[in-house]
């Protein structure tokens, strides 16, 4: 709680006023680890209580990057891609988001075809929704192959490694329509917001306290009946909640989505402050599983204990 | 179409060849103890970088190949030795421990790699007699290519065999596989055979990286690029079964190429779509194509199935 309150007061601090106090790079710095703070969070539970590792960590972080980067690059680039479409030279000043109501730039986009993929990302609505509701689906189904074939263990902590490979060389090809390799970029420049830096961090920022401390909240509850009692008791002994009988696989299908989901969430915080984003993010790469698993490694423990 | 397919599934070869290679040492190491070793393709990465070494002293292909070869597996084994004396040893029944500690080390050799080799890609030439073509015919390049690296693969798979069943070593290795203390009262020493064990292992994917190293470019980065497949074809094939890996090697190889025949523009795809299959696959049999059954699997189990049934994790982290 008190951290909430220090974060949205810092936030507040730089955005609205933005006095300087801080440095632009140190607030992202901070927002940054505290967007991979909430995976360790959402990675404590599934590993410190539930014993499931999944190796897929930046998969559906990068889904959730890649979900709120689409709105974030689309309004960016709307103008230029409809004046270039339409034969013009593209505006001088890129940053600058013009008036244009939105039915005529809907008229202007039905003459420019544009890959199938984006269709949900001119309101911040849709991606907003998107950001919870495609890294919750992928992993639900996921999820539930493998917990009902009972695939537990290494062998899962490989599957989720093999899954999280297929998805970045998806994301790596050229004609699935996000840009390939080069992923999307540009993303700290929120629309409607002129003072870009300081503005657009503050309100990431902003967004960021008040989901680490509601989902804080939701978790010491979580954790602290019946519920958190029996996840443990999976972490343990597998087989013996399932002989208690208890339907282990719903359990564990719970924690698993609801941790992935969360991911996406972190990642859709995470990106606006990174500025870009591409499929080497989410490869399963060493790198990228050691910093997220070794903050997360203690903190499993800690609470383990 | 004849030769198409011919050459299809000559491609489709020598790709199997490779995931073959890349995974026998993986198929000792997790296959046989069980033990998650991420830094698999690191190995492979250090024997092929022998292999460059090598070449830079002896200018001569062929001589250079033939002493790559033992030095890259005693280099591979020191540093597996290393390993499991200094990392693995201590945590042993603790895979998902086992699995993130070796990811730290993947990460520190690929650095050193890169440290003192740099980033650039590093030739390893293969000498003439290994490269040139058997033929004239349109398809005489995947052939040669394909019968290069299936040899390698058969080489490997006869050398695995051999230790296995017919030496010591491998009558040790699986006694105590199975279990170990029947073994150790037998007389024999769990921790010392461990340790030839994964040196072995380590070994086996140091010689395979001179071989892949001779069909691609040496990178820092080349280990990487095999590990998931490597496990994967362990894992596809059913683990502690060498005609498992054998097995799934070539299943994974024939369908990526096959995918890519219906797609050619797309080879990315191919391996996404691939990927997929396994995954959908491991759901159907998560055994693998060739299962262990009766008492070697039940022996290897319990190492295997993330907890260890007989000590619940919090009884370990209060230890430690």
């Amino acid at each position: 709680m008190i951290c909430w309150r220090l974060f949205t007061w810092r936030s507040r601090a730089v955005g609205g006023f933005g006095t300087g106090l801080i440095s632009t790079s140190f607030v992202k710095t901070l927002g940054k680890t505290l967007c991979l703070c909430l995976i360790a969070i959402a990675m404590d539970l599934v590993w410190g209580y539930c014993g499931i590792l999944s190796l897929g960590h930046f998969a559906f972080f990068g889904l959730g990057g890649y979900m709120i980067g689409m709105w974030l690059m689309y309004e960016r680039t709307e103008d230029i891609v409809i004046e270039s479409a339409a034969g013009r030279r593209p505006a001088a000043d890129r940053r600058r988001k013009s008036a244009t109501p939105s039915a005529r730039r809907s008229s202007a986009w039905s003459g420019v075809r544009i890959p199938p993929i984006w269709a949900f990302a001119d309101s911040l609505a849709d991606p907003t929704a998107l950001v919870v509701l495609v890294p919750g689906l992928l992993a639900l189904v996921f999820g539930w192959l493998a917990f009902r074939s009972r695939v537990t263990g290494v062998y899962l902590s490989i599957l989720t490694q093999a899954m999280t490979l297929a998805l970045s060389l998806y994301l790596f090809q050229n004609d699935s329509g996000l840009r390939g390799n080069n992923g999307l970029s540009g993303l700290q420049n929120l629309p409607g917001l002129t003072d870009a830096a300081g503005g657009g961090v503050g309100v990431v920022l902003l967004g960021l306290g008040a989901g680490a401390g509601a989902w804080l909240f939701a978790r010491a509850w979580v954790v602290s009946g019946k519920f958190g009692s029996v996840i443990r008791g999976i972490r343990d002994d597998e087989a013996r909640v399932r002989f208690l009988g208890y339907p282990v696989e719903g359990y564990k299908l719970f924690v698993f989505t609801a941790d992935r989901r969360d991911r996406g969430i972190a990642g859709a915080l995470y990106y606006p402050q990174a500025g870009i984003i591409n499929p080497a993010e989410i490869a399963p790469s060493p790198r990228s599983t050691w910093r997220s698993g070794s903050p997360s490694a203690g903190a499993g423990g800690s609470t383990a204990r | 179409m004849a030769n198409q397919a011919l050459d299809l599934a000559l491609d489709a070869l020598s790709l199997a060849s490779i995931y073959f290679l890349a995974a026998i040492g993986l198929a000792i190491t997790f296959g046989v103890m069980g033990v998650i070793n991420m830094a698999h393709g690191e190995f492979i990465m250090m024997g092929a970088y022998t292999g460059y070494v090598v070449q830079q002293f002896v200018p001569d292909y062929t001589l250079s190949i033939l002493i790559a070869l033992p030095l890259a597996f005693a280099v591979t084994f020191g540093a597996g030795v290393a390993m499991e004396r200094l990392v693995i040893r201590w945590l042993y029944h603790r895979p998902l421990e086992t699995l993130l500690a070796t990811f730290g080390i993947s990460i520190a050799l690929q650095q050193l790699a890169k440290n003192i080799f740099g980033t650039q890609a590093r030739p390893l030439t293969a000498p003439d007699w290994l490269d040139g073509a058997l033929g004239s015919t349109t398809w005489s390049r995947s052939a040669t290519s394909a019968s290069r690296s299936s040899c390698c693969a058969l080489i490997f798979l006869a050398l695995f065999l051999f230790v296995m069943n017919r030496t010591r070593l491998g009558l040790e290795v699986r006694a105590v596989t199975q279990n170990p203390r029947m073994a150790a009262s037998m007389g024999i020493n769990p921790d010392r055979i461990n340790m030839l064990t994964f040196g072995f292992g380590s070994g086996i994917a140091g010689i395979a990286g001179v071989a892949i190293g001779l069909f691609a470019k040496v990178t820092s980065e080349m280990g990487a690029d095999y590990i998931v497949q490597s496990f994967m074809t362990v894992v596809v094939g059913g683990v502690g079964n060498i005609w498992g890996t054998l097995a799934g090697a070539g299943m994974i190889g024939f369908l990526q190429k096959f995918i890519e025949w219906l797609n050619p523009s797309n080879t990315l795809a191919a391996q996404t779509y691939m990927i997929l299959f396994i995954i959908l696959f491991i759901q159907f049999r998560p055994k693998g194509i060739i299962a262990l059954k009766g008492r070697a699997a039940e022996g290897i189990e319990p190492s295997r199935q993330g907890v260890a049934r007989r000590t619940p994790r919090s009884v370990l982290l209060q230890k430690s």
